[in-house]
């Protein structure tokens, strides 16, 4: 097995991530949304009943797939460490928050990612305001700005997410009454339970091993000029542009876009949001649910938060439409970045950190 | 480690094993049950799926009959006294999405492109499921061909008159649709 060492585990998560993203939209998942975190967090919210769009309610198995995937490389390979403690409500609410940034332009990083690779113009502007947001973040890093250091916390806090995982997975075989699945709309959209499961498993342990993070690779850039997870998240976009290719796929252009709008402004502000939430609680939506699942507790209580953001996203209609932002997005989006700048303010250490 | 290693159990850890796995089991039992049980009649989750798709034809059914005198004076020609219908249909009735749909064919019959697109775009935001394929709404090809026709038209348009507000806001409603029928998470 030396041969599987010498592979660049980044640049194969990212090859996955992309092409098991398209491969997910062309087996039946909403065009352009084959892995999208935000998007299944808020199906996993209608699902759980915490909003009434019905249109909206799922459990995407993929998610599942991701924590546990995670979970059982971390507990085979010894890379299974309880962690936790480290600001926990900051953490909640920067994932809560991220989600409201990510509902605005209509996708998380790694959707993003999908969208630009399939030929839509409209995710320009959220690269840009993603990067942008991640260079602030890096910025503030480099100016004393840390959350509190995590400390070792008993084993059991470490496998509350995969069991959450599993109990979402039996919510979805048994499917008892309190489960709500919707039969149109893009909860109706759904790849074969297995297929998802298996692709999410995999790209889930992939992604333990090899620590892909959208928002980590372009702040690994952007503070020491490391690329390995660059690399990956360029992995990711090169086999969403050829997979799309390839299965007939990709549309260049502004307009026709599934699921988009053309309100660029907002789109680069939310994504703004998102990439500097994300380098503050130290990944993006996909990485937080990844790091769930080997036992970072903080990263659980961000994906709390995430699911959180997801509900009250479609309950006080905050998400976008093709119409474009509502007005309740917008101020979500403001006073998120307040919430994000009034954060890295509140933890700037003034002498250089010793971590 | 979770849970002690044999050796060092007492009774009590053992007592609290027990109990544990009594409760996971009669859990898993419970829940098996209540899935089986909602199967059986149709419940709950699975069934919601089935009785909305029910309650979607029977919603095809009554908009058939509702707006069957509009299709059948649209039909012959008789766009006006259609509309007159139409208008009658939509003051008894308010809030029936289907209304912007027979709006929109009239609009089609008269040669009114972008009053049909704009009745178009009322009535996919009212009822989403007019461009959801899994639904007996959809009526995305039909929205389709009206985008195709409106595309090669009002660029051209938009040319020659480069100040027409009302060619701008058709143009909008044209890129709204055509974003709703290419699907996405929406």
């Amino acid at each position: 097995m030396n041969w599987l060492k010498r592979i660049d585990t980044a640049l194969v998560t990212g090859l996955l991530l992309g092409s098991g993203g398209v491969l997910l939209s062309l087996l039946g998942n909403p065009a352009n949304s084959g892995i999208c975190v935000s998007c299944f967090m808020e199906n996993l919210a209608g699902a759980l009943q915490l909003h009434p769009n019905l249109r909206m309610s799922y459990i995407r198995p993929e998610l599942i797939g991701f924590v546990l995937g995670s979970f059982l490389v971390a507990t085979r390979t010894r890379r299974f460490r309880v962690t936790g403690g480290s600001s926990p409500v900051i953490r909640f609410f920067l994932g809560f928050f991220i989600i409201l940034g990510c509902s605005v332009f209509i996708g998380c990083p790694i959707k993003m990612l999908q969208r630009l690779g399939s030929g839509d113009l409209t995710a320009v502007a959220a690269t840009l305001g993603l990067v942008f947001g991640v260079w602030l973040g890096a910025k503030y890093i480099r100016k004393g700005t840390f959350l509190d250091r995590e400390k070792e916390m008993p084993r059991i806090n470490g496998y509350i997410m995969p069991l959450l995982a599993l109990l979402m997975l039996i919510f979805l075989l048994l499917r008892p009454g309190f489960i709500r699945l919707g039969a149109s709309g893009p909860a109706a959209l759904h790849a074969p339970l297995l297929v998802s499961l298996a692709i999410g498993l995999v790209i889930g342990g992939f992604a333990q091993r090899s620590g892909l993070c959208i928002t980590g690779g372009i702040r690994n850039f952007f503070l020491v000029r490391e690329t390995t997870l660059l690399f990956g998240v360029l992995a990711a976009l090169g086999s969403v542009f050829v997979t799309s290719l390839a299965t007939g796929q990709f549309h260049l252009g502004m307009n026709g876009q599934p699921a988009s709008h053309l309100s660029h402004g907002w789109t680069f502000l939310a994504m703004t949001l998102v990439g500097l939430a994300s380098v503050i609680i130290d990944g993006c939506p996909f990485r937080q649910l990844i790091k769930a699942g080997q036992g970072d507790i903080d990263a659980a209580l961000a994906s709390f938060g995430m699911l959180a953001g997801a509900a009250v996203a479609i309950s006080w209609s905050l998400q976008s439409t093709s119409a474009g932002p509502s007005f309740g997005g917008k101020i979500a989006v403001l006073t998120g970045l307040a919430f994000s700048i009034v954060v890295v303010m509140s933890y700037r250490h003034r002498t250089r950190p010793t971590r | 480690m979770l849970l002690k290693s044999g050796n060092n159990m007492d009774w009590l850890d053992k007592i609290n094993i027990t109990i544990l796995a009594g409760l996971v089991a009669v859990t898993l039992g419970m829940l098996v049950q209540h899935g089986l049980a909602a199967r059986q009649q149709g419940g709950a989750a699975v069934s919601s799926g089935t009785s909305i798709q029910k309650a979607y034809r029977e919603q095809v059914a009554r908009d058939a009959r509702l707006y069957r005198d509009v299709r059948h004076l649209r039909e012959q020609g008789e766009t006006r006294q259609a509309m007159a219908r139409l208008k009658a249909i939509m003051k008894a009735h308010p809030g029936n999405p289907y209304s912007f749909v027979a709006m929109a064919r009239l609009d089609l019959a008269d040669g009114r492109l972008t009053g049909a697109i704009a009745n178009f775009r009322k009535a996919v935001d009212a009822r989403p499921e007019y461009v959801d394929k899994k639904t007996p709404f959809y009526i995305g090809k039909e929205i389709e061909a009206v985008v195709t026709e409106a595309l090669a038209k009002l660029p051209r348009e938009k040319k020659l008159k480069p100040d027409d507000k009302s060619i701008v806001v058709a143009l909008q409603n044209v890129y709204y649709l055509q974003r709703r029928l290419a699907g996405g998470c929406e």
